[in-house]
């Protein structure tokens, strides 16, 4: 599992229609092996339909992605889970079951083995260990959002998808997060409204509007100011 | 006539199912002999028999090209599963509404869950079920899977349905006088060529309504693309 | 195959997990049985005259029912709390998430028919004793076969707005010829009625169940895609 680099995803002319609704229109994108990029774009732009894509939960109408070169939009294949980790503002995570019992239903499922310590040592990572027993229903939101992390990070994948992870987390949760996320061995897709902390810790950054791809560049000569004048222009 | 038929927009092939219909008309109420013992109400079987194999044929056609769907993901063939139910349902009321009429004077009674009866019963619901899918899940994203599912599901139950109708009421004997046991036994030759006629130019409606209700769909699509692509170039100019 | 089923049984076992801890699904089926056979009490009026005919079409019309309850509960608190993308997510055959939530259903069905079969015996003062083992076999067959269309239909009305509509309307019709079957085949036993009388029942029963079962798996990977 961890042995394999982090691979590399290109999208070619990915189009997602709903009906009359166009999610994703002729999006091509190229995110290189082991890199890091912020995707925006108001409220219906497609960006977690792009991440619906990639993780292999939405159907593109037409266009693929490749990961490392190999297309994953056709027929399923029961192995991409093994390489994709989504940590969402929805956690995934069961109420009547304990943290532990999530994580040990979910370790079933991905087939993880000594998922024993590996929990542990995760739930340790994130700061819940201490709470391993407790209901996920008595968790705040903050304390879901940090196990669901752990989940998110259980098969160790190559590729993390993140859709606003960071909802409810706080402070301690945020710079945890941070630093899991510049360990770079994985490559990551980040999609969220908070263009601060997504320009600080992406490599490029890219904006999608109505379906789109309006706005790609990468970090290092961007300065904050210049890029939120991009994002009044391409997104608003 | 032609100008008439340009004008009116009739295709060669609807101008052949009209006459055919003409001469069904003909051929059942007027040419076939008028049956012994239902009399002249009899003759509206002509009608129901042909309007209920239509119904049945029209949803085996929906599960092949459900399955089809499925299988290629092609707008066109979802185009085809929803023309059949649409027009398969039409059908399937003319069986639904003929049925009683025709019941009433013979059985003394609108309504019998005869065995024919009943499985056209059980067929109309699904084909409701179909239509209020395709209705009320116009918003839904995989809603063609969904209809392409029960399209498949539907198709694979009607012989469930028929055997399960059949020895349902063969277990209390009644009258069988629409089974095709009882159709057949009291036939004469004549009487087979009308029902034989009917059932051939039904058969021909139907395609020709299908090429219609199809084009008809196919111009939705491109009209829905014209507008998406006039709104995107000036947002907000379309009305919805 | 195995891990098929290996992945149906974690889900079936999370699923009862859940359901030992809530106890929702069970008891609110339960109680709806209970009431669907007290209004058909006053419905038919069901003196000793007409238990016999009436009886049996009661107890599976109170099975179907609480059966929809069953399945719609099954998909519905996934759907509306996102963790179906969970189980989405995970590298297994989706047929498993099918197959798990297939046998929860049967499960709890079974369970609410235990549950129940005593009250028939005490309301309607049914003899049940004798003909149990063959109704064993009909409820257990009838039970699959419905519960694996239910199970799918309720996959596919929980993604419409009017989920709690369109489940009966997508399924009752498809599951009719079960129905009549269950309903045909348990008049039939309590009738004192041996295999033979109701052998093609059982044929349709069986080939029911086993040709559902397989379109259903295999069209379950379909509808999960969005």
């Amino acid at each position: 599992m961890g042995d394999r680099s982090a691979p590399g995803i290109s999208i070619r002319q990915l189009t997602k229609t709903y009906g009359r609704f166009r999610a994703l229109h002729r999006v091509d994108m190229e995110v290189a092996p082991g890199s890091f990029l912020a995707l925006f774009g108001p409220n219906g732009a497609g960006k977690s339909t792009l991440l619906g894509v990639i993780a292999g939960l939405v159907r593109p109408s037409r266009g693929q992605v490749l990961l490392d070169g190999d297309e994953i939009t056709g027929d399923r294949d029961e192995s991409l889970g093994e390489r994709i980790g989504v940590l969402s503002y929805q956690t995934y995570l069961y109420d009547e079951l304990t943290v532990r019992e999530n994580m040990r239903f979910y370790g079933k499922l991905y087939g993880i083995k000594n998922g024993e310590e590996r929990i542990e040592a995760l739930l340790r990572t994130v700061g819940m260990d201490a709470r391993a027993g407790s209901p996920v229903r008595t968790l705040s939101r903050g304390m879901r959002q940090r196990v669901a992390l752990a989940r998110a990070l259980l098969h160790d994948p190559d590729v993390l998808l993140l859709d606003e992870p960071y909802s409810g987390l706080d402070q301690d949760a945020l710079v945890m997060l941070k630093t899991i996320l510049t360990a770079r061995n994985k490559t990551i897709l980040l999609v969220t409204h908070d263009l601060a902390r997504g320009l600080e810790s992406a490599d490029r950054v890219a904006i999608l509007n109505r379906g789109r791809l309006v706005f790609e560049a990468g970090t290092r000569d961007l300065s904050r100011v210049d890029f939120e004048q991009a994002y009044r222009d391409h997104a608003v | 006539m032609a100008g008439i038929a340009a004008r009116l927009r009739i295709t060669p092939f609807g101008l052949i199912c009209l006459l055919g219909l003409v001469a069904t008309l003909y051929l059942s109420l007027i040419w076939a002999p008028r049956e012994r013992v239902m009399g002249d109400v009899q003759r509206i079987m002509y009608f129901h028999v042909a309007s209920a194999w239509i119904a049945e044929f029209a949803f085996v056609l929906v599960g092949v090209s459900s399955v089809i769907y499925l299988w290629l993901r092609e707008r066109k063939w979802d185009i085809v599963a929803y023309s059949a139910a649409e027009i398969g349902f039409v059908f399937c009321c003319f069986v639904m509404i003929t049925g009683p009429i025709w019941g009433k004077p013979v059985w003394g009674t609108w309504w019998t869950w005869d065995p024919r009866l009943t499985f056209s019963m059980i067929l109309w619901l699904i084909y409701v079920a179909y239509l209020m899918l395709r209705v009320y899940g116009d918003d839904m994203p995989q809603v063609k899977t969904f209809l392409a599912v029960l399209g498949i599901l539907g198709t694979i139950d009607i012989p469930f349905i028929h055997f399960a109708t059949m020895w349902w009421r063969g277990l209390h004997p009644d009258s069988l006088v629409m089974t095709e046991e009882g159709l057949g036994a009291g036939m004469e030759v004549d009487m087979r060529i009308a029902l034989g006629v009917s059932a051939v130019v039904f058969t021909l409606l139907f395609f020709y309504l299908m090429g219609r209700r199809m084009a008809l769909e196919r111009l939705r699509d491109e009209a829905e693309d014209l507008r998406e692509r006039v709104e995107h170039r000036h947002p907000g100019s379309v009305g919805v | 195959m195995r891990s098929l089923l290996a992945q149906s049984w974690q889900i079936y076992r999370k699923d009862m997990v859940v359901e030992y801890r809530t106890r929702e699904r069970v008891v609110t089926m339960f109680v709806f049985s209970l009431i669907v056979v007290v209004i058909f009490n006053f419905a038919f009026n069901a003196g000793a005259d007409v238990v016999q005919r009436v009886v049996p079409g009661m107890i599976w019309v109170a099975f179907a029912f609480a059966g929809m309850l069953s399945a719609s509960r099954s998909f519905s608190p996934e759907k509306d709390r996102g963790t179906l993308d969970g189980l989405l997510l995970a590298p297994i055959d989706r047929g498993s998430i099918f197959l798990g939530k297939l046998l929860g259903n049967v499960t709890l069905i079974g369970l609410v028919q235990l549950a129940m079969l005593p009250l028939f015996v005490l309301f309607f003062n049914m003899t049940i004793l004798p003909h149990l083992s063959k109704l064993l076999v009909i409820f257990f067959l009838g039970t699959v076969g419905f519960s694996s269309v239910a199970t799918l239909f309720a996959a596919v009305a929980v993604n419409t707005r009017m989920r709690d509509v369109m489940l009966p309307v997508l399924l009752l019709p498809v599951a009719s010829p079960v129905l009549i079957a269950l309903v045909e085949t348990t008049r039939t036993t309590f009738e004192g009625g041996d295999w033979q009388d109701m052998a093609n029942w059982i044929r349709l029963l069986s080939v029911f169940t086993v040709v559902f079962l397989v379109a259903s798996v295999m069209l379950f990977e379909y509808i999960m895609e969005e």
